[in-house]
């Protein structure tokens, strides 16, 4: 096993290198003079010359006239050690940029996906329990609703529902602003204005996970060895939850690793429609701004989320269903 | 068997067909043995949910094909007076009391006001201009009225003893009425309410008008005022007839009507006005019309007799004859044009607005046509909903189909291939799948959009973003297919096919397959549920089909603010309605398969 | 095996139970606190406090010299102050009398003008340190040096004033011949004779006389000028803060300049932290702090001020700016979150924000805009380089039905570069009311085109009635196809698309337009602003005059870099030119030349105006006295003499 970790381990770098460089590429390719983007709206307000000395400090600044695989060194060279480049849009280092932006994702990301979970698989075991049933079916349709129209449509009905008609929660933000108090009531005062973002996040991905667990509870109840169990007189509740749950558990455990992944990476309508300041918000901001630093930064940092999740998704089948002899 | 019974049985055995549940056989009979592709239709058959979506579909399929060939989509129609109309066909639905005795009727954008003899006012259609503002607000103390005129979002109404009243949106101040000007100039003898502006015209040939002269170009020069005998508003301007039979034009800009035709210097008996275009009548009957002529309001047709009055609507004019009979020509998207059967003769009046026509009989019968409302209600630029609804339909679904059709196969075809085989092919197959699953998409999108952007055609586009889309999105498929296949193959059929001999691919695609395919099932009804809302949330971000072609998804991002959501429900109700209903059907179409298919839930 | 299993499923469980915790317990608590109160007022009065909502991201990012969204500018106009000229209720410049003792002008033999000022000794920075000339002189000395623009802020302050070229080492720098200045590799600029140009140690034009009086010398080439005081304005920045204590400010006769070692690697960790960290304040308010969680700042009331030109206090204790969603703003207005809504121009949302003011839930106020949406043409290639083609475009698309669509009545069309809420517009009310209105006319159009001499087709001969019209420009034959370049996302694009592009006379007039969608910045950046030959020759944009100046001097000048729309037309670049140079006391020359060079414009029509729309305030019951909002008077202004009812 240690043997596969580490040749997984290897790959997972030059995966990591491999998509740098396309990236680098990918980005390069879009486009516009990021110079000119950051001195632009002085056109006019500045003589020629200063404006022209000012395009030139600038180009040298972020070294664009140097050959592409230089400004690649360069640029791969700083994330090696830690300086990842200067956001030319917020005018700082990316790593300053990107600190409030992460921690505000984490904290909402957290919430939902443990609300997610408690709420999508004992849905899915009961749906699955209940095939066919009138309860079955109304789980069906409540979930696809959720999962086929879009969240900023949910969103703007639970705001003019819940905030706006019944008064329970705020319209946006993360917070009472200029709030004073300890900190755990400024926790409280957090998650009160984060409840209704929650509420509509988890109403949006209901759909997808449900079905996954209720299909992979399904197959699993259709087993032999399931009805060997119930002739064996097990009290039914074993049998589900010890039997049929573990080995539904297969394709599950792929999704509930995929989904602890997306902790770090913010949902943008979520983030748009509440105005909070995510990690998705971040990454549409720099990308429609040019401010390719940035831009790459948060890419590559989901790029090493994604492959280490790859991996712990791999590891976990061996764990959970020792059928799957991984082959060396 | 008597031939009831055999009836009977016949009809009993095809209702159990569609409608039954699978009956359970007896333990002794044998099902006689069938293709499995028999089997997976009787199954499917069986499952009554199944049918009903694979119907709901079939119907949403031709509704959005066939249905878009009957129903025109102009892409240039954009119209400011019917903006967020509520759905409904009541702005034709004349009150009965006013049905028989019809004095003044006036047509409004999305209402319509009238008097009958004894002074009483109706409102009628879709009064409502705001939340706070409706039409229906009519003013208490009026008295008996004599005339009525309904406007953009306001109107107006004259008692007997000359008072003006005026109601509906007065914040652009055209509700104003400037009384001391109205009692200064003796009897008040036309008005007329147009766009958020308002004209009273006075028995000595005096206009005075009040409300939102920034967007009309209304201006009355000295010589010609205290010599109008009768005025009519385009969408913007105002025209006059002097009491010498003389056309006027009474505004300041140059405009497409503001040069007057010589013809009508003089021995005009009438004049009427649409949105673009004006009318004079001559003495003998003929109508010159000029100004900015696009929906052939020009083309008087022939009539039987002289025509006596002119009115005009948005688009269309409506001529009144000396024999009492009318003739219309123009604009006839909503029916203007098509008279009903009872306006044949004596006639005595016709009054015309917007889009709705109303005549009037000697002995007060009202009889109305032209359009009725809107099934679905309108958009925030006056276009059907219900149109776009359908064309938005057809490009939706073809985009979705698209994309998770590319996405499945490759996802099928690289999974089964990594389980299978394993090893080095697995490694180097699950890589890839690693970085095409980290790629971005929309870094994607905007250099397609700006690189190859003018050289492809608008449809060719967005069939490109999609195949894009079905490139970078099958990783998740094939992650899903490698891990049940790596489970599949350690099954003994797999090792007893091994020892036949089978070959390597047929084992993969002919036996591994089938048993996996319920996640397959699974995966591609959702995936195809979330290529219907990429299109939207690529039209959210501002690459999806660009406006004004529609699509569903760019009809939820256009209602994506919490005024239209609160107060033109309509707008997003029912695209996000015809959105999930369509992926409920195909969800369901898919468990519906999935059970029939799967070889393990055939077993008694 | 099974160990590991339990844990799983035992963790899970742990974590549900947190969730639903969490979020259980939390609604018991929510009912308690009121949302739209702070929680701390728990007496009965009402909080001295007021929230203002703003769509822009604000940034943490106050002095406008690096970035410059919205909402933080709104907050720099409320930390910063005592300039020596404000402007009054009239929307006039004048010398501030608060801060300014005395002032004189001389105008000196090389035709520069200098104004000489004398501070007033009691004005102090809001941490208690006194405010002298040194602030003033040390200001522009900071933010016109190369230093400050190695830190990518943009280092023009001083601009008008003499000296400025020297200071800021961009005097005799050679330009090559495509006009691009002369460079060696690591990026310093070289003169005619190939060494680098070195940047002056003092700022000639600007001079520290004492402690309490310093002088600024105006450029010749800007005097005289209709908006002089504008461009004499001057501000205090806290040196003790942007600079370390070894720096100081000194004028030896010939200049002011920095003492001691004013170098980036000495000097850079102290501006970088003052930038993030205001550590003084010279306006009515102090940044109290920045949220970046909650995207809000926290202002109060700065005790040290001594009030606007007229001595006017702020009375409202506390006010906070906030990030809102233009989606969601009016909600918040109504659900109390948000009390004041400034600058809302959507017809929509104005209806709405008047529906809320008749059920009593807000107030509003309204006033015209100096500014207007346009259609902007690329003049100098493409088919849109010839006149009678954009007074083609102009005739078939029917401005009054757009502006009627978009403002939905709360607007108004020009027809030139003005805006309604300029006193000009009503002061030349006869020349605007004798521009062509362009009104909706395809004869017309067809008319133009054919006078123009697109009377040909793709080969050459008779055009035919239909198809795209060719025009033979010396010797090629080019097609009249219009490439349009426009923003994703916008509901003015969306718009033209839908009354422009896709309107059936257009192609019976013989046009073809082609539209491509692009982000903002690209269109902006990668096309409007280059000056190469480009592929698109339309775009639509906006365009505010944000403060009294009127100065379209740089954008009508043939070939100069802001010259976006190319035109290269000498009547209007003398014209604009004129008009700026008038003297600031004669109004009526300005106003015969602004009147001949909207005349001119409104012939060549370099660009389309579609609307010049009428803004809306919306804000809660609780702000009284808050009026006299204009184009030019922001909401910073008006705050000053409002006052929360109820507050303590």
């Amino acid at each position: 096993m240690l043997k596969y970790i580490g040749k997984r381990l290897f790959y997972i770098v030059c995966v990591f290198f491999i998509i740098s460089i396309i990236f680098f590429f990918l980005y390069n390719a879009i486009p516009g003079d990021r110079a000119m983007m950051q001195i632009a709206h002085l056109q006019g307000k500045v003589s020629e010359e200063q404006f022209q000395r000012m395009y030139q400090d600038v180009r040298n600044q972020l070294g664009l006239d140097d050959p592409a695989i230089v400004q690649y060194g360069k640029w791969m060279g700083g994330i090696l050690t830690g300086d990842f480049g200067f956001s030319t849009f917020y005018k700082q280092d990316v790593i300053d940029v990107v600190v409030d932006p992460m921690k505000n994702t984490i904290f909402i990301n957290v919430f939902s996906v443990i609300l997610a979970l408690a709420v999508t698989i004992p849905l899915g075991i009961f749906c699955a329990v209940k095939k066919n049933s009138a309860f079955d079916k109304g789980v069906q349709v409540a979930t696809i609703v959720g999962y086929s129209v879009p969240v900023f449509i949910i969103g703007l009905v639970c705001i003019f529902v819940f905030a706006v008609k019944l008064g329970w929660f705020p319209v946006s933000g993360m917070g009472t602003p200029n709030f004073q108090g300890t900190p755990w009531e400024a926790f409280w005062d957090k998650l009160y204005y984060l409840c209704l973002p929650l509420i509509v996040m988890t109403l949006g991905s209901l759909g997808g996970m449900t079905r996954y667990v209720r299909a992979a509870m399904i197959d699993a109840l259709g087993q032999d060895y399931i009805r060997t169990a119930r002739a064996k007189g097990l009290r039914e509740k074993v049998v589900i939850f010890s039997h049929a749950w573990r080995n539904a558990l297969l394709p599950v455990v792929t999704l509930i690793i995929g989904w602890f992944l997306s902790i770090f990476s913010g949902s943008l309508m979520i983030e748009n429609m509440f105005g909070l300041n995510g990690m998705g918000k971040l990454y549409i901001t720099a990308l429609m701004n040019q401010d390719y630093d940035l831009a790459m930064a948060v890419q590559l940092f989901y790029v090493v989320i994604s492959l280490v999740g790859n991996l712990l998704v791999d590891l976990s089948y061996g764990i959970v269903d020792p059928r799957v002899r991984i082959t060396e | 068997m008597s031939e009831k019974q055999k009836n009977n049985a016949r009809k009993n055995s095809l209702f159990q067909r569609l409608f039954g549940g699978k009956q359970g056989k007896s333990i002794f009979e044998e099902e006689q043995v069938q293709s499995p592709s028999k089997t997976v239709l009787k199954n499917f058959i069986s499952n009554k949910l199944s049918v009903g979506a694979v119907l709901i579909l079939v119907v949403m399929f031709a509704a959005v094909f066939i249905g878009s060939s009957f129903v025109t989509l102009d892409l240039s129609y954009a119209e400011s007076s019917q903006q967020n109309v509520a759905p409904g066909l009541s702005l034709l639905s004349v009150p009965n009391a006013l049905k028989e005795n019809g004095a003044s009727l006036s047509a409004g954008s999305t209402f319509s006001v009238g008097a009958d003899k004894d002074g009483n006012v109706y409102v009628w259609g879709h009064p409502d201009i705001s939340k706070t503002i409706s039409m229906e607000q009519i003013p208490e103390d009026m008295g008996k009225v004599t005339m009525v005129s309904a406007g953009y979002d306001h109107a107006i109404a004259v008692n007997e003893n000359n008072e003006v009243f005026c109601w509906g949106n007065d914040r652009l101040k055209q509700c104003a009425v400037p009384t001391q000007d109205i009692a200064s100039h003796g009897n008040v003898v036309q008005v007329l309410a147009g766009y958020q502006i308002s004209v009273a015209l006075m028995e000595d040939g005096y206009v005075l008008y009040w409300g939102n002269a920034a967007l009309n170009d209304v201006m009355i020069s000295s010589e010609v005022q205290g010599t109008i005998a009768k005025v009519a508003l385009t969408s913007d301007a105002l025209i006059g007839l002097t009491f010498d039979g003389e056309v006027v034009y009474l505004g300041g800009q140059k405009t497409a009507y503001s040069t007057v035709p010589e013809s009508l210097k003089s021995g005009v008996v009438d004049i009427a006005a649409t949105g673009s275009t004006c009318a004079g009548l001559l003495e003998n009957g003929e109508v010159v019309v000029w100004g900015n002529i696009t929906k052939s309001e020009g083309t008087v047709p022939a009539v039987d007799g002289k025509i006596v009055s002119l009115v005009g609507g948005r688009y269309h004019y409506v001529g009144l004859t000396d024999k009492g009979s009318v003739v219309a020509w123009g604009d006839n998207t909503f029916g203007q044009l098509k008279l009903p059967s009872s306006v044949g003769e004596g006639i005595t009046q016709v009054f015309s607005g917007f889009y709705q026509n109303y005549a009037l009989d000697e002995d007060g019968n009202v009889h109305s046509w032209g359009l009725k409302g809107y099934v679905f209600g309108t958009d925030g630029l006056g276009r059907d909903i219900l149109t776009r609804l359908v064309h938005g339909g057809k490009m939706t679904m073809t985009i979705g189909a698209i994309a998770v059709v590319i996405s499945t196969v490759i996802g099928i075809i690289v999974g089964c291939m990594a389980g299978y085989f394993g090893g080095k092919v697995d490694m180097f197959l699950m890589r890839v799948a690693e970085i095409i699953s980290a790629m971005p998409f929309l870094p994607f999108a905007m250099i397609l959009s700006s690189i190859i952007g003018n050289s492809l055609s608008e449809t060719q586009r967005i069939f490109l973003i999609m195949v894009i889309l079905g490139v970078l999105s099958w990783s998740g498929l094939a992650r899903l297919v490698r891990a049940q296949v790596l489970s599949q193959r350690e099954q003994e059929f797999v090792t007893a096919a091994k020892a036949m001999g089978v070959k390597q691919s047929a084992i993969v695609f002919k036996h591994i397959l089938p048993n996996v395919i319920s996640t397959i099932i699974v995966n591609a009804t959702l995936s195809f549920a979330t290529c219907l809302l990429t299109e939207s949330s690529l039209s959210y971000l501002g690459f999806g089909v660009s406006l004004p072609r529609p699509t569903w998804g760019n009809m939820l991002t256009g209602s994506n603010n919490s005024i239209v959501i609160q107060n033109y429900w309509w707008q997003w109700v029912f695209p996000a309605l015809a959105l999930s209903i369509c992926v409920i059907c195909i969800n369901t179409v898919g468990d519906g398969l999935r059970d029939a298919i799967d070889p393990k839930s055939n077993e008694r | 095996m099974s160990m590991k299993h339990k844990i799983t499923s035992l963790l899970l469980a742990a974590s549900m139970l947190v969730g639903l915790a969490a979020c259980g317990n939390d609604n018991g608590s929510s009912s308690t606190s009121d949302s739209s109160t702070s929680s701390e007022s728990n007496t009965g009065t009402v909080a001295n406090q007021i929230v203002i909502g703003n769509t822009t991201d604000p940034t943490g990012d106050v002095k406008a010299y690096w970035t410059n969204g919205a909402l933080d500018a709104s907050v720099n106009n409320l930390v910063h102050g005592y300039s020596t000229v404000a402007l009054n209720n009239e929307s006039e410049y004048i010398i501030d009398p608060v801060v300014v003792k005395e002032h004189s002008f001389t105008d000196n033999e090389d035709g520069t003008r200098t104004m000489t000022v004398t501070l007033n000794d009691n004005l102090k920075w809001s941490n208690g340190d006194p405010i002298t000339a040194k602030d003033y002189v040390g200001g522009i000395l900071l933010f016109s040096s190369p230093l400050i623009v190695e830190t990518g802020a943009t280092g023009d302050l001083g601009y008008y004033f003499e000296g400025y070229d020297a200071y800021n080492g961009t005097e005799g720098v050679a330009t090559d011949e495509e006009g691009n200045l002369v460079v060696d590799e690591n990026g310093n600029f070289l003169d005619a004779n190939g060494n680098i140009v070195e940047t002056a140690k003092e700022f000639s034009g600007v001079h520290l006389i004492d402690e309490y009086t310093f002088s600024v010398t105006m450029k010749a080439e800007y005097v005289p000028s209709f908006f002089e005081l504008a461009y004499f304005s001057a501000s205090p920045e806290y040196m003790k803060g942007w600079l370390p204590e070894d720096i100081d400010i000194a004028d030896d006769g010939n200049g002011a300049y920095f003492t001691g070692d004013f170098t980036l690697d000495h000097v850079g960790e102290t501006i970088e932290d003052m930038r993030w960290n205001l550590k003084a304040f010279s306006g009515p308010y102090v940044v109290e702090s920045y949220d970046p969680t909650t995207l809000a700042y926290t202002l109060q009331i700065n005790e040290e001020w001594l009030g606007n030109f007229e001595g006017q206090k702020p009375s409202i204790e506390t006010i906070i700016y906030k990030k809102v969603l233009q989606e969601t703003m009016m909600d918040e207005l109504r659900t109390g979150s948000v009390d004041l809504l400034h600058g809302v121009a959507d017809g929509a949302t104005i209806t709405e924000g008047l529906d809320m003011a008749d059920e009593g839930l807000a107030q509003y106020l309204s006033y015209d805009r100096n500014g207007y949406g346009f259609i902007s043409f690329v003049c100098d290639n493409g088919p849109t380089q010839f006149v009678e083609v954009r007074h083609a475009i102009a005739y078939l698309l029917d401005r009054n039905e757009f502006a009627k669509q978009f403002t939905q009545g709360f607007g108004s069309l020009v027809h030139g570069p003005y805006g309604t809420g300029m006193w000009m517009t009503a002061a030349a009310s006869d020349t605007i009311a004798s521009l062509n209105s362009y009104a909706y006319s395809l004869d017309n159009a067809i008319a133009e085109l054919e006078a123009g001499g697109w009377t040909l087709d793709a080969n050459g001969n008779e055009y035919s009635g239909t198809g795209v019209r060719y025009k033979d420009v010396n010797g090629t034959l080019m097609p009249l196809k219009i490439n349009w370049a426009c923003s994703e996302n916008n509901s003015v694009s969306d718009m033209i698309a839908t009354m422009l592009v896709e309107n059936p006379d257009v192609t019976t007039a013989g046009f073809e337009f082609e539209r491509t969608v692009m982000t903002f910045d690209e269109m902006l950046t990668g096309h409007y602003y280059n000056m190469e030959e480009d592929y698109y020759n339309m775009y639509n944009l906006a365009s505010d005059f944000p403060s009294p100046v009127y100065d379209q001097n740089l954008a009508y000048q043939i070939g100069s870099t802001s010259n976006y729309s190319h035109i290269a037309d000498e009547e209007l670049a003398t014209l604009a030119r004129e008009m700026l140079l008038c003297d600031s006391s004669d109004n009526d020359a300005f106003l015969e030349k602004w009147s001949a060079f909207i005349a001119r414009w409104n012939e060549l029509l370099p660009a389309l105006p579609l609307y010049s729309n009428q803004y809306f305030d919306f804000f809660s019951e609780k702000l009284q006295g808050y009026e006299g909002v204009s184009g030019y008077r922001g909401e910073y202004d008006a705050l000053l003499y409002a006052y929360v009812e109820g507050a303590e």
